[in-house]
């Protein structure tokens, strides 16, 4: 229930965001919840400090949160490893959930939305959630148990490669698309349209790590285009 | 592919625009951190390494060992340099030169700072600094690379 209760309040922690601290006085909010839940006895005016500027992915927040009790308990270098994760993370979160997490949950929600619309909202948001919430749910306890070394931890889940992963799976269910429009169009027995699809479907593949998957996704579209005025689907 | 040569004062190095943007943008494969704080920190070196793509590379020089080997002459792809502070940028002024890209991209507001842009703010002592460098180089300050660069043609009248 702790852990809820802590998820919940890290949803809040960007209220007061803005260019002057960014995201600093909601990092300082959650240093003073988990010092007060968890009993860490930390002054108030240390907590306070922490206002100053701060920056990071906010699904990530809590591993630096972790990694801030887990260095100043120590009497390590909370500053030093609160300011190199919340840019590390800031990289990690932005390459994984905005760039390869989203279009990877839309494209899911896509294919779901040709059978059943409203489970495929329900999914989208599931799927995108869940590693939203995994994230801020588990972040704490990794953060504070790896403290300095949590980097480690991302490591052996092979984190920075996820959203090249996520990619080539997106391309791939780009194709699933187009394959579906046909069948759903009537024209199963096109060769040129699905030679067009099975084409796509490998290039997108192959080339995932190599471009940009939005372009992936106007390609998609253009091939869509292409077969409504081509033939008609 | 044309060769270009940037030079980044960013105090968080690598984070989200610097991989999303600057990065992708310009097909860059080599980075490079200059920072004495980081050069010769084991954790600090594999905690960057690790959140940079595997299609590029990373590498970290101390200051003086950067103003050593830089030879823009040896450099055959586009090249990105990262610097914590606009100190670190100034105390390399002898190796700039008109073919490098200058840009400031986020120096984070701290007391007594001058807001520069929405996401450099800059002591006395660096507007200081980056005047002196405007007189010979071009500086833009922007924190990615579409964006419209923020116009500093009156920037010493924030002294």
């Amino acid at each position: 229930m702790k852990k809820i209760k802590r998820v919940l309040k890290s949803l809040f922690y960007q209220g007061n965001w803005n260019y002057e601290n960014m995201q600093g006085t909601g990092f300082a909010y959650m240093l003073e919840e988990i010092n007060k839940e968890e009993s860490f006895n930390i002054p108030d005016k240390v907590i306070k400090k922490e206002i100053n500027y701060f920056n990071t992915h906010p699904f990530l927040l809590m591993f630096v949160v972790g990694v801030w009790f887990r260095e100043f308990l120590d009497k390590g270098d909370p500053e030093q490893y609160k300011k190199i994760y919340s840019s590390a993370f800031g990289a990690l979160g932005d390459s994984f959930f905005w760039h390869a997490l989203r279009p990877a949950s839309f494209v899911i929600a896509v294919v779901l939305a040709f059978y059943n619309p409203l489970f495929a909202i329900i999914l989208y948001l599931f799927f995108f959630n869940f590693f939203h919430f995994f994230f801020l749910f588990r972040g704490f306890d990794i953060g504070f148990s790896y403290g300095k070394e949590t980097i480690q931890w991302f490591n052996k889940i092979l984190f920075n490669k996820w959203s090249s992963y996520f990619d080539i799976f997106t391309s791939f269910m780009l194709g699933i698309i187009i394959v579906l429009i046909i069948h759903k169009s009537g024209f199963e027995n096109n060769i040129t349209i699905y030679a067009l699809s099975f084409g796509f479907f490998l290039a997108g593949t192959i080339l995932a790590k190599k471009i940009d998957i939005i372009y992936s996704v106007v390609v998609a579209m253009l091939i869509v285009l292409i077969l409504k005025v081509s033939f008609g689907v | 592919m044309v060769k270009r040569i940037i030079f980044r004062v960013d105090d968080r190095l690598i984070h989200g625009q610097v991989i999303e943007g600057w990065i992708k943008y310009y097909k860059i494969k080599n980075v490079i951190i200059v920072s004495d704080n980081i050069c010769n920190d084991m954790l600090k070196k594999t905690i960057y390494s690790s959140i940079t793509p595997s299609d590029v590379k990373l590498d970290f020089k101390c200051k003086d060992e950067f103003k050593k080997s830089f030879d823009p002459s040896q450099i055959n792809d586009s090249l990105l340099v990262l610097f914590e502070d606009v100190a670190t940028l100034y105390s390399l002024k002898d190796i700039l030169n008109d073919d490098i890209y200058i840009n400031i991209g986020c120096v984070a507001n701290r007391k007594h700072k001058i807001e520069v842009s929405d996401t450099v703010f800059l002591t006395k002592d660096e507007i200081s600094m980056l005047c002196e460098l405007r007189q010979n180089y071009m500086i833009y300050i922007k924190k990615l690379p579409w964006e419209t660069s923020v116009d500093i043609n009156n920037f010493d009248k924030l002294l």
